[in-house]
């Protein structure tokens, strides 16, 4: 815990997400998989929310949710960011998207736009998604370069697809994107619910791995090409949002104040909501945020390990949905003692057929256009 | 190797910004930020894309107080492809 009196972290990035809502229904989404859904924050919470976390020490703001586009104030939130100075970035699916729109964000001061890309044929993107059409996505990339705005292509990687890196960077390439982000799927939320569908072989990853590195080399200094591996094919464990309530601040749709998109999910930690006393009370003293900060809390192997520091033990989300139990090393950890359940789902992946797998959507859409 | 004529500029995602909180600057580009000591700052302020290699390396040259211009020259050069190889800056048109 955090003594009263400690300074906490500074944190550097505010993920502001605005809305669950989202046109999509992507079978990986970090979304919550069961969300009563409190009341959507007001404009001018979230107003309040980023001066004071700039304040904080806050940097950047990432605008996303579901689809941020959803909502109509966009506009209003957007500008109240960038007058607070912070960089902003829109992560959206780019599917309800008009270059009017856009126009207009660009003018209030949007610094990037990250946009998603659920598959490269049609086919398979309404199969992973439900409805989006990469002709739609090329034409509002497009928007993106001609408003001058830099641009992200950011797609999630899964057995089905994670053998077109070579075509994804040809085409982060012909759209002029400056970042390209091969993300592989994390297996919490929706994407735990369809693991057995979208978690790839060892040797499919290798190669996905070989092909990014090989991209990155060949265009350095023109593309970045951002390969994130999934941590179950990894030997060491993602340092999961820089470390719990460290860098980075999440605040959920109806205004929790968390340390990343799936700290709601766990059992027994009381979170504070934005709006409610200022942000940086929150930021000090939020028991949910305080749970985990530091290496107090830490059981072995991590305790005693030289890469605490480098890993803060790994993902607490991962550890509880895989384990039951909140406090044990991620078992994405080969030196963790459960690390038998992620040596056992990759097995299964090796094994099972390439035949399509049943998959499981979120809810239908709750917005359509 | 950079060529004398390129006019570097700052990648259109990366943002130079003062941060309070510490005094310094700050490059500023999606999901990350690197904080920049007063050399690395002066530099990245004549990266506009307008000047060429050469006329910045004069500009700091005439700064930089006791150093000759092979040794300035050297340290742009150095911090500048560091910077290309993380996609920050850019020497295309």
């Amino acid at each position: 815990m955090n003594p009263t009196g400690t300074a906490p972290p500074r944190p550097y990035t505010l993920v502001a997400e605005l809305t669950y809502k989202c046109p999509l229904r992507c079978v990986y989404c970090s979304n919550p998989v069961h969300y009563a859904g409190g009341a959507e924050l007001a404009t001018e919470t979230w107003q309040r929310v980023f001066s004071e976390a700039e304040a904080l020490g806050v940097m950047q703001v990432h605008l996303t949710g579901g689809e941020p586009l959803l909502r109509a104030d966009l506009e209003e939130l957007l500008e109240s960011a960038h007058g607070a100075g912070l960089y902003t970035s829109l992560i959206t699916s780019a599917v309800t998207l008009t270059r009017e729109r856009l126009a207009g964000l660009a003018q209030r001061g949007l610094d990037h736009v990250q946009i998603s890309i659920q598959g490269l044929t049609d086919e398979g993107a309404t199969r992973i998604a439900g409805r989006s059409r990469l002709r739609d996505k090329l034409a509002a990339a497009a928007w993106v370069r001609e408003l001058g705005m830099p641009l992200t292509l950011n797609v999630v990687l899964h057995r089905e697809n994670i053998e077109e890196v070579p075509a994804l960077v040809q085409l982060a390439l012909s759209v002029g994107a400056e970042r390209l982000e091969l993300a592989n799927t994390q297996y919490l939320g929706w994407a735990l619910e369809n693991r057995t569908a979208l978690l790839p072989t060892f040797s499919q990853i290798e190669r996905a791995r070989a092909d990014a590195a090989e991209a990155r080399e060949r265009n350095q200094g023109n593309l970045d090409v951002l390969f994130v591996l999934p941590d179950y094919h990894a030997d060491v464990v993602r340092p999961c949002m820089q470390g719990w309530a460290r860098r980075y601040i999440v605040i959920s749709p109806d205004g929790l104040v968390l340390p990343c998109h799936q700290a709601h999910t766990l059992p027994g930690l009381e979170w504070e909501r934005a709006g409610e006393r200022p942000l940086a009370e929150i930021w000090k003293s939020s028991p949910g945020l305080n749970a985990f900060r530091g290496e107090d809390w830490m059981l072995e192997p991590c305790r005693s390990c030289e890469r605490r520091t480098l890993d803060f033990g790994g993902c607490r989300c991962q550890a509880f949905h895989l384990t039951g139990q909140l406090d044990v090393t991620d078992p994405a950890c080969t030196l963790a003692p459960e690390h038998a359940r992620v040596v056992e789902a990759r097995q299964n992946a090796a094994t099972s057929s390439n035949d399509l797998v049943a998959l499981r959507y979120r809810r239908p859409p709750t917005a359509q256009h | 190797m950079i060529p004398l004529d390129a006019r570097p500029r700052l990648a259109a995602k990366a943002k130079l910004r003062f941060d309070r909180h510490s005094g310094h600057h700050m490059l500023v580009y999606p999901d990350r930020g690197m904080t920049l000591n007063p050399s690395a700052v002066a530099i990245l302020e004549l990266c506009t894309g307008e000047r060429s290699l050469t006329e910045i390396i004069d500009a700091l040259h005439l700064r930089a107080s006791g150093a000759t211009r092979i040794e300035v020259q050297r340290d742009i050069e150095a911090f500048l492809q560091s910077m290309h190889d993380r996609t920050l800056i850019r020497f295309d048109p």
